[in-house]
């Protein structure tokens, strides 16, 4: 019992973890997209995507919270989140790759970090998810 | 009730955070539009690029990006205020959003 009980309350706070992230970085992009947009352009994978994903990203990044927030959801939320942090992660790694003298067009605190930096918390958060995906699969198996 | 507390708790502290975060001063300027010439050895060269009224600084990159990526030491893109700057004009030294680089290999 304990050890569902612990099962839970690390989900909770993984959920919790990724609301404040993907929250704050949402709001901070909708703060100033013209800045995001620009950003984004300097990238030449994502250019002639930049309008689009402008919208997107930060939809993305809602609609995820809001499936975190909701018990009934909270395991989907999961599951997107980590494949979206998981992304984002692959188009650090690239950027790290191809072009690191770029800023980087992430909102807030976020952008006081090194792209290495970057790639090092986006790693910890997509292995944080899969953890908790992981755990809550092996939640259900000792519920049922 | 007691679900929701800790997601309520994320969301608080989120829209805390970025409520104290302030948006770089550079970043939140508007860009002043301009009319765009090509460049070519620090001169003007041809026409205006941009048909019609102005245009800003990411406007005109977003035209030209992949020959004109403001990266590098020499002129590609200058930004006037006039729409009838002579051929051959020479830059000076323009403002920041008023010029766009790349490398001349």
């Amino acid at each position: 019992m304990k050890q569902l009980q612990l099962k839970k309350a690390y989900i909770e706070i993984i959920s919790a973890l990724f609301i404040l992230l993907f929250l704050y970085t949402a709001i901070m992009k909708l703060k100033n997209i013209p800045s995001f947009i620009i950003a984004m352009r300097q990238v030449p994978l994502l250019h002639a995507w930049a309008n689009l994903l402008a919208g997107f990203i930060p939809g993305v990044e809602i609609a995820t919270v809001i499936l975190l927030l909701i018990p009934a959801t909270k395991y989907i939320g999961l599951v997107i989140a980590t494949g979206f942090m998981a992304i984002l992660t692959a188009y650090v790694f690239y950027i790290l790759l191809t072009m690191s003298k770029l800023p980087c067009s992430c909102g807030g605190v976020i952008q006081q970090m090194t792209w290495r930096q970057h790639l090092i918390f986006n790693l910890v958060l997509t292995g944080l998810g899969m953890l908790g995906i992981y755990r809550n699969k092996k939640m259900k198996y000792l519920l049922q | 009730m007691k679900k929701y507390v800790v997601g309520i708790f994320a969301v608080v502290l989120a829209i805390g955070f970025s409520a104290f975060t302030s948006v770089p001063k550079k970043a939140a300027t508007l860009e002043t539009p301009y009319f765009w010439y090509h460049v070519d050895a620090n001169q003007t060269d041809g026409p205006v690029i941009n048909g019609g009224g102005k245009i800003t600084k990411s406007q005109a990159l977003a035209m030209e990006y992949t020959d004109c990526p403001d990266q590098g030491a020499d002129f590609c893109l200058y930004g006037s205020l006039s729409n009838s700057v002579p051929d051959n004009s020479s830059l000076g030294t323009p403002a920041a959003d008023q010029a766009v680089r790349f490398d001349q290999q």
